[in-house]
């Protein structure tokens, strides 16, 4: 891994960690309208007061979607969920300090030993990448329910901080490091000048983005079983159809990571006010001309050879470590061999019949139906906000759409699961539909970026020359959005994957997450660890391939 | 005497956080067809902005703007204008040809590539037509904006501190380019600039602007016969026209205006 690889895992950061696009669009330019906060105040109540009056007319005694009014009076008559509330935000919190301690260990690492910089940004996409809904199962099989939730919340909080700090800690621009230097400064000065201060802005959005993504891991852990949690209730209100439960427990987690979320990064603004940072422009010249390998001192068939042999390796490198992670997680602990199964024990097993098929033949159908509501998930997504993305540059749903889509990213999304399971049924359209909002509220921000990070003089040009609409997005627009698209894609595949997962899990009847549940039902502990780790293997694969394609596309869009 | 540009009334004020910031005040600008203009002041004096607004990138708060007879924004939806900027703002993954096309394919206009061919050979680049921008120097990129302003044949060329970001030498090359080029066109031309000794250069007048409010301080007739070469730049009468408008700016800083 090159440092071009990092900048652009810098890149994905940005892309999780954005927050609305800043640049005015060009009707903010030409002067129209009132303050922004008021379109938006105005957006919400908008679409509380249509809510409202779709559930109490058109929905009205189907039970699906109650009036917010009725949500806000549920949540208030169950005693806001006092201690399931606690036990899960417990449970959160320890796994938001853990993960963040590890995050500004490796951070700091990363930092101070640059040879480990690669493989630390590395370990930090896996963890990304490893769907939770996977290992939960195992974990639970394995310990007890409150280090299940605990582990799984520090793996989400692991990565989008680890990376908020590692850009952090890299976003001191050179010149003032190089001025440091030159007036006989150390390296120890330049840390706690300036780049301790540059970092502060990106650390603190990463250790904000940590307290949903905590919460979110607390009530994914919900799912996978245990007595006490808001994911608890919500999943038995869902099962006995108590339709305002399901949403006042939606309405209460989503309150509360909102307001976590909204605190710190508010500290955040308040410290980083004023903090340097060069990573403010993009650098697009001297990023393409880094790309790939000098094409010069070997032939162009050996190149191609050794980078096609380097790919099939990093996917040889992943099986290995996913398979050692399984081995040493048995090496260290010592547990009941009932339920730990060895990576050979396993492979044995496969060929066997289990029930009504061999457990190969349920695990690749479960693969296939898995992939298939994930991919489709994922294009219904990324076709929605490429769609909303676009129409954002219209002044209005730029100001009224794009902070209600900013806000639902501290909403824990995939634990909204249940909730989907009410309005959409328990087929196959809530799994599909779970991994496209999982998808869509990430991409729509990243690819709303995208489409302004388009410099200012090239519009002005364009518009000078009285260009039409058309030929500012086609020979334009698109072209600068591209790097967006992409780490918007690769950003949502995983999530895609995780959602539709834990669809499966809560609700389907296809599918690798329905198979962990069945297997766990049946104590049939081979094809659970089958399933954990192929699926872990296909979400980690996938990102590499399209890391890969994205290499291509952008060094096309760019020469 | 034909209409050039006609600028009548302009202003043009910002709302800021600290209160209202008047840009321009009441600008009135007359030019002639095929005269070269120069706009020069110190930063902070509306230059930019008032050729933004010739440009139709900006709306005046008031007043307006008439080119050749017909409002700005007509100007600019029949391309008919031509714009450099200080930032040369080529599209990176096209080449130097195909930036230089690029104002005809949005005017929907066949793409001559003899023409193209022939300004990239007029600036110079005929070795680099089918080069990235990125592997051009700052100067090589600035030609290839100029050859992009000036494809169109356009009956307005404005041209917004386009060698601000040039060393001296280069600046000084592009200077005498652009005159060349100029003489053999004499296309209506606004330039904006803090370069005392290339409005004097390039210019038939220079309007000297003064800052707090933006306004026009003084227009300063050029009478120096063209073609005009590097040769000038050592006459006597062409270091009387710097000396004179370094004497107006200077001035300016010893009576503050006093904001009506």
């Amino acid at each position: 891994m090159n440092a071009r690889t990092l900048d652009r895992i810098g890149e994905d950061v940005e892309a999780l960690t954005a927050s609305a696009p800043s640049t005015p669009s060009l009707a903010a330019r030409r002067g129209i309208g009132w303050p922004a906060w008021l379109t938006r105040v105005i957006g919400v109540v908008f679409v509380l007061a249509v809510w409202e009056l779709v559930a109490e007319t058109v929905l009205s005694g189907r039970h699906v979607l109650p009036a917010p009014t009725t949500v806000v009076a549920k949540a208030f008559e169950d005693d806001l969920y006092g201690s399931s509330l606690g036990a899960t935000m417990w449970e959160a919190f320890r796994g938001w300090v853990i993960g963040t301690a590890l995050a500004a260990v490796f951070a700091a690492i990363s930092i101070l030993v640059p040879r480990f910089e690669a493989a630390i940004a590395r370990l930090g996409v896996i963890s990304y990448c490893i769907p939770t809904v996977a290992i939960g199962p195992i974990l639970i099989v394995l310990f007890s329910d409150d280090t299940t939730k605990v582990t799984m919340a520090a793996l989400s909080v692991f990565f989008v901080t680890l990376m908020g700090m590692t850009v952090g800690l890299r976003a001191a621009p050179k010149s003032v490091l190089d001025y440091i230097q030159s007036c006989g400064g150390h390296s120890g000065q330049a840390l706690v000048k300036v780049r301790l201060r540059a970092a502060i802005p990106a650390s603190i959005a990463g250790i904000a983005l940590g307290a949903p993504a905590a919460i979110l891991g607390a009530i994914v852990g919900d799912f996978m079983g245990g007595t006490k949690g808001l994911g608890i209730v919500m999943m038995q209100a869902q099962s006995s159809f108590q339709v305002s439960r399901v949403w006042a427990v939606g309405l209460v987690s989503t309150a509360v990571s909102g307001l976590l979320f909204a605190a710190i990064a508010g500290i955040g603004r308040i410290f980083g006010a004023d903090a340097l940072s060069s990573a403010d422009a993009p650098d697009w010249e001297s990023r393409s001309s880094s790309s790939g390998a000098d094409p010069r001192t070997r032939s162009r068939w050996l190149n191609a050879l050794a980078s096609a042999a380097e790919k099939i390796a990093k996917i040889v490198f992943t099986v290995i470590a996913v398979l050692g992670a399984w081995w040493a997680l048995l090496a260290i602990f010592t547990l009941n061999p009932y339920f730990a199964r060895t990576p050979l024990d396993v492979w044995r097993s496969l060929g066997r019949v289990a029930g009504i098929a061999t457990r190969w033949s349920q695990l690749s159908d479960g693969l296939i139906a898995t992939l298939e509501h994930a991919t489709l998930g994922f294009l219904l997504g990324t076709i929605a906000a490429i769609v909303v993305a676009a129409i954002s540059l219209s002044a209005v749903v730029d100001a009224a759409v794009l902070p209600i889509v900013v806000m639902l990213r501290s909403v824990p999304l995939v634990s909204m699961t249940p909730l989907l399971g009410l309005l959409l049924g328990d087929g196959d359209a809530v799994i599909v539909v779970t991994g496209a909002i999982v998808t869509f509220v990430p991409s729509v921000v990243t690819i709303a970026s995208g489409i302004r990070a388009t410099p200012a003089p090239s519009l002005d040009l364009f518009y000078a020359y009285g260009s039409s609409r058309m030929d500012s997005v086609v020979k334009l627009r698109i072209r600068y959005a591209l790097p967006a698209l992409c780490s918007a894609v690769k950003v949502a595949v995983p999530g895609a994957i995780l959602g539709s997962v834990l669809a499966e899990w809560l609700l389907g009847s296809s599918g690798v997450g329905h198979l962990m549940a069945v297997s766990i039902i049946g104590s049939d502990f081979n094809l659970l660890w089958a399933s954990a780790t192929a699926i872990t293997i296909v979400s980690l694969v996938l990102y590499q391939l399209i890391n890969d394609a994205e290499d291509l596309v952008i060094r096309w869009a760019v020469q | 005497m034909s209409d050039g540009i006609k600028v009548s009334g302009v202003s043009k004020t910002f709302r800021t956080r600290t209160g209202v910031t008047h840009a321009l005040q009441h600008i009135d600008l007359d030019t002639r067809q095929g005269e070269f203009v120069s706009l020069l002041g110190p930063s902070g004096c509306g230059k930019s902005t008032l050729l933004r607004i010739i440009a139709d990138l900006e709306t005046p708060t008031t007043g307006e703007v008439r080119i050749h007879g017909g409002p700005a924004h007509r100007a600019r939806l029949e391309h008919r204008i031509g714009v450099a900027f200080q930032d040369p703002s080529l599209l990176p993954w096209r080449s130097v040809t195909d930036n230089v096309a690029l104002p005809l394919e949005l005017a929907g206009a066949r793409v001559d590539s003899g023409a193209v061919a022939d300004l990239i050979q007029l600036v110079g680049l005929e070795d680099f037509a089918r080069a990235k921008p990125r592997t051009l120097s700052g100067g090589m990129r600035q030609r290839v904006a100029l050859a992009r302003a000036l494809i169109s044949s356009p009956e307005l060329l404005l041209l917004d501190e386009p060698f601000g970001a040039l060393d001296e030498m280069t600046r000084l090359e592009m200077n005498t380019e652009l005159m060349r080029i100029w003489s053999e066109r004499s296309t209506t031309t606004v330039l904006v600039t803090h370069s005392i000794p290339e409005a004097v250069f390039l210019s038939d007048r220079v309007v000297v602007m003064a800052a707090r409010p933006g306004r026009i301080h003084q227009i300063v007739e050029i009478d120096l016969d063209r073609p005009r070469d590097a040769s000038l730049l050592r006459k006597p009468e062409f270091h009387a026209y710097v000396d004179q408008l370094q004497d107006l700016i200077f001035a300016q800083r010893d009576t503050p205006a006093v904001a009506s």
